[in-house]
């Protein structure tokens, strides 16, 4: 990550962030509610498979003023990664080291405003969680997300009001066929 | 008298539910807990108990990703949390659906995904 110090401190996204900084190579959610398919977009974007939030969310199924389920996001992420693949749902947050102990995952986070939001979570240090934000400074129309950092202790807390929703990688697709 | 995550943690184990807990601070109740790969553990069927300074909040599922959330005292949240999982045995519906049935007036408690923020 790095260049944390340079960021402005502080989410658009409602997060107690510890440093938050512009990525041009993070993702912008496009719609209100689109927040965990921009983050499988993301992870699609990671792993070299350019999909628009559009079909992402036609795949998915999008219900207007709910968002997306992390079932359904998982399927769709399982059907159209190239070499990984997901599940979604609520899982026991003492899973929480072995999500981290492998590849980026999706986690559910309740903001200040008491609503639901998804980032990527890439990797926990030190007790400091790293993530990627789809909702950029200003929410859709930001032009990109952000990198952040959050103290590992208030993402579990936020995680456990979101009712500890992800969705995670837990195969590689190696030897399976077309 | 239930006032601990411990003491919460052992009355839904009595009851034949799954419990995880994140140090002294919530609680994850469940069933059917299935294990989606390398160990990390999952349910169709889970909410959460989450001690606050003043009071207790407990979390169900509502659409989407989307909420319930209700407030109040442990024993009456651990109360509700018991017949909620209870309803669900029986219907073997959504726990959301388990949920709309016992708490009155449940809409105003959904927490939805991000609409705005200011």
């Amino acid at each position: 990550m790095g260049n944390e110090d340079s960021g402005i401190v502080g989410s658009g996204g409602g997060l107690p962030y510890l440093a938050e900084r512009d990525d041009s190579d993070v993702v912008n959610q496009e719609r209100a509610f689109s927040c965990q398919a921009a983050c499988a977009r993301q992870l699609l974007r990671d792993a070299g498979t350019d999909v628009s939030e559009g079909e992402l969310l036609a795949q998915i199924g999008y219900l207007d003023g709910w968002g997306t389920s992390a079932n359904n996001t998982g399927a769709a992420l399982d059907k159209l990664h190239p070499t990984l693949g997901f599940v979604g749902g609520s899982v026991d947050p003492t899973s929480i080291a072995i999500l981290c102990r492998r590849d980026p995952w999706i986690a559910s986070l309740k903001t200040d405003q008491g609503t639901i939001h998804a980032v990527i979570v890439d990797t926990i240090l030190a007790n400091v969680v790293y993530v990627r934000d789809p909702w950029g400074r200003t929410g859709p129309g930001s032009g990109n997300g952000t990198r952040a950092t959050m103290n590992l202790d208030a993402f579990m807390e936020r995680w456990a009001y979101a009712l500890n929703i992800a969705v995670f990688p837990n195969r590689t697709k190696k030897g399976e066929g077309p | 008298m239930m006032k601990t995550v411990a003491d919460a943690k052992a009355f839904f184990e009595n009851e034949g539910l799954y419990v995880s807990t994140d140090k002294d601070r919530s609680l994850w109740i469940a069933t059917n807990v299935r294990d989606a790969g390398n160990g990390v553990l999952i349910s169709d069927h889970a909410c959460s108990l989450i001690k606050g300074k003043q009071e207790w909040t407990a979390v169900f599922p509502a659409e989407a990703s989307c909420t319930f959330q209700i407030s109040g005292a442990l024993p009456e949240l651990a109360a509700t949390i018991s017949v909620v999982f209870a309803k669900q045995r029986v219907t073997g519906d959504p726990l959301r659906d388990a949920f709309r049935q016992v708490v009155p007036d449940s809409e105003r408690l959904i927490a939805r995904q991000v609409v705005a923020h200011v």
